[in-house]
């Protein structure tokens, strides 16, 4: 084999290492966003974690500083959903604000556990770069 | 508004004198007619002219608080601290771009002031870039983006800057980063007047050096201090997202970083010609796809195209330069063809090839991932979005094999090595990394792939450790001089190697530091009482005291502070003061995070909430080796400039 040869060879090796190794990562773990009536629909034997997102209902927020605990309603076109959250308070909560909550739902107390809050601020990154 | 309408002015001009630079260039090289020639390089004096002072008058009117101004109103306010207000300036799409296009200007002057000496055929051609790119970011402010537009009324007080952005490395990453792009249209410049020319021999890569090099390590220093500040202001504890704001700096600079490494080859053994015009191509038309992405709102959603246009500004330009390079690529293929061979697969040829296939490969995924959102969005109408494990899953392997490539590079032969020769080679840097793994397993020191990583940078920091003692030991030898000065002299006589040597060893500190951060974070959430503690690693954290005050001159603000004492054992160590407080510009209260940084670990406190009572919730995080991130930073911008140090002349 000549020289040339071993080197495309070796470089298409090589890219189809790459490629099978990135199309794994995507794969694996892209959760979809679901809309509030898709959330509530779902079954209690969920096995992978959902995303969510609506605008934070109107005084829909509830801080327990002592538990760390916090609830707020979301709503898009299909309806509300309650969410519940443990953790540290996200920066930019306020109401009607987009929040993306990701996690699973709890049918029997009708309350999406977040294990992570995202806040959609626009104007966050309006000047970074 | 007379000075805003001069502002405006200015920016019109820019866009006419720029294309007729572009327009004389291109006449004045193809009819030779040097007249047109100097014509153009007068011009884009004049541009650099105006676009400094529509810099200076978008200052002025931000200094002086011109409301009416609408730039104005959205990013000032009378309370806002002065520099601040200098950094105002690029924190809006309008000013931004104007950055950009000063940046570009002043860029294109500086290296028009040097009379032509090895790019005297290749010059009028580069001008030609340099214009139109002037005029295209011209031609965006002056229809689109006004930096000068008034408003129908003359408001009292301004809006004032985003609190996030009230960060000293808030001040400097956009002028940082901005200056990379520009720096980045350089050396494309030099390869589109390569393609014209068809001189696509190695001369205008090694003229043109000095700015890649300028461009490339800007773009990584930048991409460090917006990390640098995400840690700081955002307070999660992280300083990297995978947000597409940040992966839209790193893409062109991954690709760059590709450029720059098969640069070396062509110059050394006149491979890859056409490689590198489409890799600086394909960089530089990324800069401009970060600008229009962090900018355009395209990635948060397709619908952004429809309440502006100026997506399709970008995407037309982008795609206009694509056409151009790969036309002129076609109708050159045969100078593209170089003299070298390739050599054996054991050969530094090919782990070059190699290094350039995992950049280009990881560049090629981020893009995609960055984009996944849009892409899911157009064709199913959900968006759907990665998260940053889906991008460590594969940026993770990819990174560790580079760091390794960097170890076995140096020791790898041209043309071709025995595998044994080239493992009889390894066998210290093997030994140090093992030692390592080993080490770090008797510490009880878990996550098997942060093991694997530290060890790979041991291997590789020997590899780089011998070079230097080889390099002084052979000095030594041959002129009697002590350690210091040989090794001082042997980088002197040799910078273009030992300086991307020290680069190579500050990429391994950032290594360290992403993986100790990464993997052996600490975290705890708690709500304290005044007067309560909690432990938290080595340290125990006492909630002494708080301040709830409101700051009337700086727009009503209302500070929360937290007073934290940090004990280890009984003394103490530190006071630190998280902050939480609400700012009259902005819905929602904004973190002030708290701080104490050492080289081993940073403790990083938050105050996630706080009652009238003063009952606060904390968020406390232990990271380690975060800080060699930063120090890494530093030694980066080190060893580019001994690579990049102009050689002494002759005769001294």
């Amino acid at each position: 084999m000549s020289s040339t040869a071993k080197f495309f060879v070796g470089g298409a090796v090589v890219v189809a290492v790459i490629a099978a190794l990135i199309a794994t990562s995507f794969s694996g773990s892209t959760s979809d966003y679901l809309k509030v009536a898709e959330v509530k629909a779902l079954g209690p034997d969920q096995t992978r974690d959902s995303r969510v997102s609506g605008a934070i209902v109107a005084d829909s927020v509830e801080w327990s500083t002592r538990d760390m605990h916090l609830t707020f309603e979301i709503e898009d076109d299909t309806g509300q959903l309650a969410i519940s959250y443990h953790g540290p308070q996200p920066d930019m909560l306020v109401d009607a604000v987009e929040a993306v909550a990701i996690g699973r739902y709890d049918p029997e107390a009708e309350v999406f556990e977040a294990g992570e809050l995202l806040m959609k601020c626009p104007s966050k990154y309006e000047a970074e770069e | 508004m007379v000075l805003a309408d001069i502002g405006y002015g200015t920016l019109v001009l820019t866009m006419a004198v720029g294309l007729w630079a572009a327009f004389a260039a291109l006449v004045g090289a193809a009819r030779r007619r040097p007249e047109m020639v100097a014509s153009a390089r007068n011009a884009l004096f004049v541009t650099a002219g105006l676009s400094t002072l529509a810099s200076a008058i978008l200052l002025v009117l931000l200094f002086t608080h011109e409301f009416q101004v609408r730039y104005v109103y959205e990013h000032v306010s009378t309370y806002l601290a002065a520099p601040y207000v200098l950094s105002a300036y690029w924190a809006g799409l309008e000013g931004s771009q104007l950055l950009w296009l000063w940046m570009l200007a002043v860029a294109s002057a500086v290296l028009l002031l040097r009379p032509p000496t090895w790019d005297r055929e290749l010059r009028p051609y580069a001008m030609v870039v340099l214009g139109v790119t002037q005029a295209f970011f011209a031609l965006l402010l002056v229809t689109l983006t006004n930096p000068f537009e008034l408003l129908p009324t003359v408001p009292a007080e301004g809006i004032s800057l985003n609190p996030l952005l009230q960060n000293f490395w808030m001040i400097i990453h956009p002028p940082i980063i901005f200056a990379a792009y520009a720096l980045w249209t350089i050396p494309f410049a030099y390869a589109f007047a390569a393609l014209v020319t068809g001189r696509l021999d190695a001369t205008w890569l090694v003229g043109s050096r000095r700015w890649t090099l300028a461009a490339w390590a800007s773009l990584g220093i930048g991409i460090l201090v917006g990390a640098w500040w995400a840690y700081l202001e955002l307070g999660w504890g992280g300083y990297w997202g995978w947000d597409p704001v940040e992966n839209s700096s790193l893409i062109p600079w991954l690709v760059g970083t590709a450029f720059v490494h098969s640069a070396i080859i062509q110059q050394r053994r006149d491979m890859f010609r056409g490689w590198n015009v489409f890799l600086v191509s394909i960089t530089f038309v990324l800069t401009v796809f970060a600008t229009f992405v962090t900018r355009s709102g395209l990635i948060q959603s397709v619908h952004a195209f429809a309440q502006s246009p100026i997506g399709y500004y970008y995407l037309g330009y982008m795609l206009v330069i694509l056409a151009a390079v790969a036309g002129l690529m076609l109708a050159r293929r045969r100078d593209l063809e170089g003299e070298g061979q390739l050599g054996d697969l054991l050969s530094r040829e090919f782990v070059f090839l190699l290094t350039n296939l995992l950049f280009l490969g990881s560049a090629a995924a981020v893009l995609l991932g960055t984009l996944w959102p849009t892409f899911t969005e157009a064709v199913r109408n959900v968006p759907t979005s990665l998260g940053p494990e889906n991008y460590n899953r594969f940026m993770g392997p990819l990174g560790l094999i580079l760091v390794v490539l960097i170890g076995v590079c140096p020791l790898v032969d041209w043309r071709h090595i025995d595998a044994e020769r080239l493992l009889r080679s390894m066998w210290v840097q093997a030994a140090v990394a093992v030692a390592t793994a080993a080490v770090l397993l008797l510490l009880g020191v878990g996550e098997l792939w942060a093991i694997i990583s530290f060890a790979v940078v041991a291997f590789v920091a020997a590899t780089i450790l011998l070079q230097f003692a080889q390099g002084a030991a052979a000095r030594m030898r041959t002129t009697g001089e002590n350690p210091f000065t040989a090794l001082a002299r042997a980088i002197g006589k040799n910078r273009r190697r030992y300086g991307g040597q020290i680069i190579h060893f500050s990429i391994l500190l950032i290594v360290a530091g992403i993986t100790g951060s990464q993997a052996y974070q600490t975290e705890v959430q708690v709500a304290l009482a005044q007067g309560e503690e909690v432990e938290v690693g080595p340290y125990r954290l006492a909630y002494e005291d708080y301040t709830y005050r409101r700051i009337e001159d700086e727009g009503n603000k209302v500070l929360n502070q937290a007073v934290v004492g940090v004990y280890r054992g009984d003394s103490l160590v530190a006071t630190m003061r998280p902050e939480r407080n609400l700012h009259s510009n902005v819905q929602g209260a904004v973190s002030e995070v708290a701080l104490r940084s050492n080289l081993k670990e940073d403790l990083y406190v938050v105050l996630s909430s706080m009652e009238s009572d003063g009952l606060a919730a904390f968020q406390v995080l232990i990271t380690p080796l975060v800080v060699w991130l930063w120090i890494g930073g530093v030694v980066l911008l080190v060893g580019t400039l001994i690579a990049a140090w102009p050689p002494r002349r002759e005769g001294r």
